[in-house]
């Protein structure tokens, strides 16, 4: 392993150690997920075709809910605030609020969005099957005894509801003539493994990266802020930027749409000096360069040609890491 | 005459703006028994968690969206109150006799919580310090770092708190296509114009007032979206009740 893949791998299973450690449910929506719902608000959708350019700032309201605020990026002179709204979206069931408003807002569309995003979530919950090859994984970090020839026989004790799996495991050695048993549960919904007789989670390097690897396959495919940078700064709307004094390219997370990220050039010294107001959107899911007002694209062979090479390796990185899940868990069936 | 607001808005075009801050909000006085107390942890909860509120007695269940509410009441009521005593001592010099500040205070919070979301860590509305959504050229604004990125918003600098801000935001003079505000008037003097006509007008209204002048031009339901989006009446009851905030 070389020393790239080895830091990558730590910090997989660093994520996984983190993610396991906050006992975050992988069904709870996340906020991409509540992005998605937000989108669909029938206000965001007609400031999206009306040029308003929508943007969301998201934080914590409370512990199962979301605060989203929808404002207009590109300001049209009509008002001196350019608030679009402020949501609350419950976690739990992706219902939306205004604000602090009691009465959920109701649309077909938002209903739609709602369906397919929970039925999305619901998805990341593990399935039986993962959840032994967790198990399984567990029980071999946990056998400090291991020799040539000896096996781990798993089965699940009880039927898995779509919460927890409980399986027992058996550890044979047979050149010592030794078997240990142990029962450990999964909970399929956060991708934790507890061994019952201590109540502890299991945290060993091979585990946790096996771990990671599941949960890493529920993130969305989409290109990064650093990515969609990548791919604006090659285009010819960007030409020259450097020539011009106190001025950057810049993108922000400060303020984004689910599957967009906002590129543009800012200026960057004392008293703000003029520079060509540009800002162009990029489309993290297919690497499309979008004029931010009116969402057509901005097509450039240049951008183009970065966004295939970043996206082939997105797409590759998935493919290995779901080998590697397949072959780590293949070994389990035969 | 020259005013706090006028100050603001003159200050903001030529020198420095030079500002009174209003009195600090008092600390906290928790009560002698509250190291007895013990809240009650939400319902739904698998795991533990330490106790996140400062404020006992006015969040018994311990709720992280209560706490942040709380927290923006103790912060910004007392700037609050400064600017809308300054409204009523300006009404009162036009012989309109207007007593509930209170009232608009509390609108004043509610105005800040919507338009900055609650000014919550790390938000646009947080890295920006801006707590009423102005854009850019707003009086008392500075240039945005570009780690912001590209936006329209004003960032201030973070010496200018919320009544400085709502100061300065009330001084401005709108100018949208629906108003093109051929008569100069600034959304203080708006906001006194309306209060002068009926010193019971609510919330509601003044906020609609506000945003129809040109805040918001474009939502007519903008003041009830605010008072029913913000809800500070239980918290800011509670607050002055337990001697948080000065009543």
């Amino acid at each position: 392993m070389n020393n790239l893949t080895s830091r990558t791998c730590c910090r997989i299973a660093l994520l996984c150690v983190a993610f396991a450690a906050s006992g975050e449910q992988l069904d709870l929506l996340t906020s991409y997920d509540v992005q998605l719902i937000v989108e669909a608000v029938p206000e965001v959708v007609a400031a999206q075709a009306n040029g308003k350019c929508p943007g969301f700032s998201i934080t914590r309201w409370g512990d199962d809910k979301l605060w989203v605020q929808a404002r207009g990026r590109c300001f049209d002179g009509s008002s001196q605030s350019t608030l679009i709204n402020n949501y609350v979206v419950d976690r739990r069931n992706g219902v939306v609020f205004l604000g602090e408003g009691e009465t959920p807002l109701r649309s077909e569309s938002l209903h739609r969005r709602q369906s397919e995003v929970i039925a999305a979530a619901r998805r990341r919950v593990l399935s039986n099957e993962e959840a032994r090859c967790l198990a399984k994984k567990a029980m071999e970090s946990l056998a400090r005894v291991r020799e040539t020839g000896d096996s781990f026989e798993l089965q699940m004790t009880v039927s898995a509801n779509e919460e927890k799996a409980v399986f027992s495991g058996v550890h044979r050695l047979p050149s010592v003539r030794v078997t240990t048993s142990t029962t450990v549960t999964v909970d399929k919904r956060t991708g934790e493994v507890v061994e019952n007789a201590t109540g502890a989670s299991f945290l060993s390097d091979e585990f946790s990266l096996l771990a990671a690897r599941v949960l890493a396959q529920r993130v969305p495919v989409i290109l990064t802020t650093d990515d969609a940078v990548e791919i604006a700064r090659v285009h010819p709307a960007f030409a020259g930027y450097r020539s011009l004094k106190c001025t950057e390219i810049a993108a922000s997370t400060l303020e984004v749409l689910a599957e967009r990220r906002f590129v543009g050039l800012v200026g960057h010294c004392a008293g703000d000096p003029a520079h060509p107001d540009i800002s162009v959107s990029v489309d993290l899911r297919t690497g499309r360069v979008l004029d931010e007002r009116n969402q057509r694209e901005l097509t450039s062979p240049e951008s183009a040609a970065v966004a295939s090479r970043l996206l082939a390796v997105l797409h590759s990185r998935r493919r290995n890491i779901q080998k590697l899940i397949e072959s780590a868990c293949a070994a389990e069936h035969k | 005459m020259t005013t706090a607001f006028n100050k603001v808005q003159a200050d903001a075009q030529g020198p420095p703006l030079i500002y009174n801050p209003p009195p600090a909000p008092a600390p906290p006085q928790p009560p002698t028994w509250f190291f007895s107390w013990m809240p009650q942890r939400p319902n739904g909860l698998s795991s533990i968690r330490e106790i996140v509120t400062n404020y006992p007695e006015c969040n018994k269940a311990d709720s992280r969206a209560i706490d942040k509410k709380l927290d923006f009441i103790v912060k910004y009521y007392s700037d609050a109150q400064w600017v809308a005593t300054n409204v009523r001592n300006e009404l009162t010099q036009r012989g309109v006799s207007f007593s509930n500040t209170q009232g608009l205070a509390t609108m004043f919070l509610q105005w800040g919580a919507w338009e900055s979301g609650w000014m919550e860590s790390g938000s646009r509305s947080a890295v920006q310090n801006n707590f009423f959504g102005a854009q850019r050229g707003a009086p008392g604004s500075v240039p945005c770092p570009s780690s912001v990125g590209r936006t329209t918003n004003s960032c201030f600098p973070l010496a200018m708190g919320f009544a400085q801000q709502l100061s300065a935001v009330l001084s401005m003079v709108p100018r949208t296509r629906a108003n093109p505000n051929t008569s100069n008037l600034s959304y203080l003097a708006q906001l006194e114009n309306m209060l002068a006509s009926d010193t019971g007008a609510s919330a509601t209204t003044l906020l609609q007032g506000i945003a129809s002048f040109g805040w918001n031009s474009v939502d007519p339901q903008y003041g009830t979206t605010v008072t029913a989006g913000i809800r500070l009446s239980t918290e800011l009851n509670c607050m002055k009740n337990n001697g948080y905030i000065s009543k």
